[in-house]
């Protein structure tokens, strides 16, 4: 059982169905046999990782596709162990270093030492060189980073990187210059709806276009979260049709409850219910920048005009609060704290103000 | 000044030479250093008698004389000039050069730092003239002779009645052993013979006791075992067998371990049991039930010593015939109990150890494995026991401290017998070096006018307390050396702490009467604060009740944990979301100053900041005077949500590594020539690894959606705690009764959708398709634990005394 997302995930540069021009570069890179470090870049959900596979693909053959999971121990110089998952085949190996934190750069450095030192065994393969993929690239360590730029001077013979991340702002510029830069934008509306349209033409049904608009609407531009809102409501209603709710996940539901209550009523008391949602939440792994930036959202859209900048004004302040700070709680909270007391200023000015 | 810099010096010398010569000093100085002075001092005061004795004379005697060669006389001399700088420089010289030989150096700094030292020396002795008496009527007779043993081993309890913990638990320990050795539990009649024992014997080969340090976990182990007359064969990490081995001992520790779980774990052979027993028949020897103990455990934070560990557990438990033993393990978490006084985060990394880390999961969910949990003992037990070991300790009734004083000791031990015991015996034989050192340290402390307040205060304090404490007619006198002899009493001050906060009283406050009229005086005569200038005016506040200076110091709980108890309460004695929001600000300030990854975590001074911003920012939001509505004062939610955090990212990270496993699978099917299929069930394409936050975010709340819808398995069933619960209106009990009437039309809205599952939140029951074709144990699920968080997180007032047992 597969979610549509992975079953109908492009396997071939061809079979891509945007950025047509980026999948002809990529395709005559992979021929030219001078194969650069590349790092990808572009929002969640754009299509990078199902790039970078069918690039893989074009570069070594269906070969690349024979996967094994290994569990790689790294030991720290404090001689702490560390569990990193690695996927790999015979050409490329796949891995997430920021996912061990500060230790990435130890991460890293054997990998990358290991790959290198290792020639390419299979005289049949297309490549001299192995490919590294990491993800994530722009949550390394600064230490991390600095590691990567050396090894990918020194050996060049035998490995190329692919570097996978969100934005490049977080990536020092050595790495940058020493890649080539390969920004996947976001699909736009039109390039979502062919593919809505792609998928429901192969599980045989029609997609009814006032569905198709609120999908888009929803997951603007990320093609991962269209095709699971997708896919949960063509469960929810097979038939598609009429005034149907998007299935959301949960939690951005819940966020927009949240906000809700909060735009309901400014009291402590409901500060305090308040704070056991947000608990709840943040205790479900919700990372709680993206728990602020929802309720702030949703609240901006509530609110009248004239309160939009001073929400969005404490939602920045809060969340840089938040990033400097170790307890989340007390910064959401402090948030929604300062959001009921401007909100309910404005209001009794704004009563006061048509009384008089 | 000039004792000071030597003295720092002399800390950078070689230990041996400083320590040989202070020891001659103070013991020149000092003569012959009273009996209950050597009695008391711990091992530290030891050190350098023994050391004296050890080293003769002489080597004191040759460092003076070498003091005439040349190298050492121009130390001597920047020494004796002692300013500040020449000090450095010797230092740096000291940094520079090898050193040389530890007798010189010695000799620079010896004479000035004996000086220090025989004067504290000299204060105790002064001091103890006045408290000689009362000592002495505390010395108890039978002391004298045992005074190399704890009380705690002298008077463990001989019967299980006299065991502390409480008789249901005893009972259940006690039904396990003989379940496991006998095969048929404590209270039953014995099976008829031909039945099979070993058909229960062979589940109960494990018992895991935890529990916090001191609640009788081995004593009722040892005991218990004594009664029922089974040989234990305890595991101890080898201090002996360092010293039989020769010192070189290759074989690490988890092999020994291993050895020796294979070498007890069947009896021995008969032949030997002829050759030694005197006993009437061997086969009664043979079929004597034995038992492994283990209470020290390797070292389990090494991943290879723990894997090793867990495997030769599970193939315990695996292998088991009729003649095998059981296993009964002992393990205190430090971490589990919930104290107060803990800081969160040690709290987290001592709790880490749980049993999944002890035992692995093999074992640990496996049939053979039976935890059993002790908890805290309540007062009223540490009273009982407390006075048995009294009794047995001293025969004479006068001769025993008053009976509230152990009351005292026992409330304040937090539920530890052990460290209570502990105090006991140190109060009845120290009582009065501990007085003595008291003394000093008042003296050096508070040599103002002040003297009088610090104690008197803190003793009001107390006695305004409500509860159990108040009760108790303790002399303020003997409080103080109490305080000094357990120095245990915080958590009962962290409500305390917290009222002085929360309640903000403030000079001229309507209802002041009832507070202590020193304190009211004393800051009635501080001079009038400056008025404010016109745009500052909104935060003029009459004089706090609370002074700084005197509160900080009372906070039993670390800065860090002291602003989550505040965070949690504060809210409720706020009238106007504004003064919520004000306190918020500071309370993250405060929070922003002590991260933990930057660089002012190093810094104890960003800190104490941190906490004066937390306190103070919260006086000066609460609103004042601040309304009595009978408020309550809640444990943080927060250890209880950074828990379950903690358990949904374990979760996370195996859904991350099935996510992972499903796509290799499928992708290996395509990497052999398989062809994209249109099919209901066609396979994924591997897209490579998914990161975190999407998984969180993204892919599991979608998967978990679809699977409710399709009932069709996407997620393994360790999933199961990812999904949301609905979102409830708010109906815990205190959000209903403040909700006014304009909020009921909302409040039912709320209600319908946290039953039906139109708006897509639909509750998950535990009925649905999982996918289980995954080893692991199904978790608790997700609605369930969330009950049990609620009930955790119970109202405090009542937690920390009355609710143990």
């Amino acid at each position: 059982m597969s979610l549509w997302v992975d079953k109908y995930r492009p396997r071939s540069l061809d079979e891509l169905h945007y950025h047509p021009e980026l999948s002809s570069r990529l395709r005559s890179l992979a021929a030219s046999g001078d194969f650069p470090h590349i790092l990808f870049y572009g929002p969640s959900g754009a299509g990078k990782k199902t790039r970078i596979m069918c690039t893989l693909r074009e570069l070594y053959g269906p070969g690349v596709e024979k996967l094994r999971i290994d569990q790689r121990v790294f030991v720290t110089p404090s001689n702490r162990k560390l569990d990193v998952n690695v996927v790999q085949s015979n050409y490329h190996i796949e891995l997430t270093p920021s996912d061990v934190g500060m230790y990435d750069r130890v991460v890293i450095q054997d990998i990358l030492k290991e790959i290198a030192q290792t020639q390419q065994v299979d005289l049949n393969a297309k490549q001299r060189f192995k490919v590294v993929i990491i993800n994530e690239a722009d949550a390394l360590s600064r230490d991390a980073q600095a590691a990567l730029r050396r090894t990918m001077e020194k050996y060049m013979n035998n490995m190329r990187l692919i570097l996978c991340a969100n934005s490049t702002s977080k990536i020092i510029a050595p790495i940058r210059s020493r890649c080539l830069l390969v920004r996947v934008a976001a699909p736009t509306d039109d390039e979502m709806s062919k593919v809505l349209h792609h998928v429901a033409k192969k599980e045989r049904f029609a997609l009814p276009s006032p569905a198709a608009q609120s999908i888009l609407s929803t997951s603007q531009g990320n093609l991962r979260k269209a095709l699971l809102v997708f896919e949960a409501m063509k469960m929810q209603r097979p038939d598609l049709n009429g005034d149907i709710e998007v299935a959301k996940p949960d939690w951005e539901t819940y966020c927009s409850k949240v906000a809700d209550a909060i735009i309901q009523e400014q009291s402590a008391q409901r500060l305090l219910d308040v704070r056991g949602k947000i608990y709840e939440l943040l205790s479900h792994c919700i990372p709680p920048t993206v728990v602020l930036k929802t309720i702030a959202d949703r609240i901006v859209d509530k609110v009248d005009d004239a309160l939009k900048p001073q929400i969005i004004h404490w939602a920045a302040h809060y969340e840089l609060r938040m990033r400097m700070g170790s307890k989340k709680i007390f910064h959401l909270e402090a948030f929604i704290a300062k959001v009921m007391t401007v909100y309910k200023q404005f209001n009794m000015i704004g009563y006061t103000e048509d009384y008089e | 000044m000039v004792s000071s810099s030597s003295s720092s010096s002399s800390s950078k010398n070689p230990k041996k030479s400083s320590s040989s010569s202070k020891s001659s000093s103070s013991a020149i100085n000092n003569g012959i250093p009273s009996a209950p002075t050597r009695k008391m001092s711990s091992m530290s005061s030891f050190q350098p008698t023994l050391n004296f004795k050890a080293t003769p004379k002489p080597v004191t005697s040759s460092v003076q004389s070498q003091s005439s060669t040349p190298t050492s006389s121009t130390s001597t001399s920047t020494s004796a000039s002692s300013s500040s700088s020449s000090t450095s420089r010797a230092e740096e010289d000291r940094k520079l050069m090898p050193p040389p030989p530890p007798g010189v150096k010695a000799k620079s700094v010896q004479s000035p730092s004996s000086d220090p030292k025989g004067k504290k020396r000299e204060i105790i002795v002064i001091d103890d003239d006045d408290d000689e008496e009362e000592a002495r009527r505390f010395q108890p007779d039978s002391v004298e002779a045992d005074t190399a043993q704890m009380w705690t081993e002298l008077y463990a309890p001989n019967n299980e009645n006299e065991l502390a913990p409480g008789k249901a638990r005893i009972t259940k320990v006690k039904n396990w052993l003989h379940e496991s050795l006998f095969g048929y539990p404590f209270d039953s009649p014995p099976p008829p013979r031909g039945f099979n024992v070993d058909k229960l014997r062979k589940y109960k080969r494990i018992l895991f006791l935890t529990g916090p340090a001191g609640t009788g976990k081995t004593t009722t182990m040892r005991l218990l075992c004594e009664s029922l007359g089974v040989e234990v064969m305890e595991w101890g990490e080898g201090v002996k067998e360092w010293s039989l081995g020769g010192g070189i001992d290759r074989e690490s520790s988890i092999s020994k371990f291993n050895t020796f779980i294979s070498r007890h774990s069947f009896p021995s052979l008969s032949m030997s049991t002829q050759s030694t027993s005197t006993q009437s028949s061997p086969s009664l020897t043979a079929s004597k039930p034995r038992l492994i103990l283990l209470t020290s455990l390797p070292n389990l934070s090494h991943q290879s010593t723990r894997e090793s560990f867990h495997s030769s557990l599970l193939t315990f438990c695996q292998t088991f015939t009729s003649l095998s033993c059981p296993m009964v393990i002992v393990h205190s978490d430090a971490g589990s109990g919930g104290r107060a006084e803990e800081s969160w985060m040690e709290r987290e990394r001592g709790g880490r150890e749980g049993a999944l880390e002890v035992l692995g999961r093999d074992v640990r969910d496996g049939p053979w494995c039976q935890e059993i949990d002790f908890l805290p003992l309540a007062p009223t037990f540490l009273n009982k026991a407390l006075m048995r070991v009294l009794q047995t300790a001293i025969p004479k009734a006068v001769n025993r401290p008053s009976h509230s004083t152990v009351q005292l000791i026992a409330l304040s031990s937090n539920g530890d017998l052990r460290s209570a015991i502990n105090s006991l015996q140190l109060l009845c034989q120290g009582r009065k070096e501990v007085k003595g050192k008291k003394r000093k340290i008042r003296d050096g402390e508070e040599e103002d006018a002040d003297i009088e307040l610090g104690p008197k205060k803190r003793g009001s304090g107390k006695g305004s307390r409500g509860g159990k404490g108040a009760k108790l007619d303790v002399s303020k006198d003997l409080r103080a050396v109490l305080d000094a002899v357990t120095r245990k009493e915080q958590s009962l001050n962290l409500f305390h702490a917290l009222g002085k906060v929360f309640y903000n009283k403030r000079l001229d406050d309507p209802k002041i009467e009832d507070e202590d009229e020193e304190l009211l005086q004393r800051i009635r005569r501080l001079p009038p604060d400056e008025p404010l200038p016109p745009h500052l005016r909104e935060f003029k506040r009459r004089k706090s009740l609370v002074q700084m200076e005197a509160f900080i110091p009372t906070i039993p709980v670390d800065a860090s944990s002291f602003a989550l108890w505040i965070h949690q309460s504060f809210p409720n004695y706020c009238q106007e979301i504004e003064q919520v929001s004000l306190g918020l600000d500071e309370l993250c300030a405060a929070d922003i100053m002590r991260t933990d990854d930057d660089i002012w975590q190093s810094s104890t001074q960003a800190i104490s900041y941190a906490l004066h911003l937390t306190v103070r920012g919260t006086l000066m939001a609460l609103p004042s005077p601040v309304p009595r509505k009978s408020q309550k004062v809640t444990k943080p939610q927060f250890f209880e949500s950074f828990r379950l955090e903690r358990d949904n990212t374990s979760a996370l990270d195996h859904v991350a590594g099935y996510i992972t496993k499903k796509g290799v699978m499928a992708s290996d099917t395509y990497a052999d020539g398989g062809s994209r299929d249109d099919s209901e069930d066609g396979l994924g394409v591997w897209g490579g690894m998914v990161n975190k936050r999407v998984l969180a975010g993204e892919l599991v709340p979608m998967m978990v959606k679809l699977q409710t819808l399709s009932r069709k398995p996407f997620l393994p069933s360790s999933a199961q705690p990812l999904s949301l619960p609905p979102y409830n209106a708010f109906s815990d009990s205190r959000g209903i009764a403040e909700l006014t009437a304009k909020d009921e039309p909302e409040q039912d809205e709320y209600d319908s959708t946290a039953g039906g599952g139109d708006d897509g939140l639909g509750s998950i029951s535990s009925t649905q398709a999982w996918d289980d074709d995954d080893t692991l144990i199904i978790t608790e699920n997700g609605e369930g634990r969330d009950a049990k968080a609620k009930d955790e997180e119970d109202w405090l007032m009542n937690d920390d005394i009355d609710d143990w047992d």
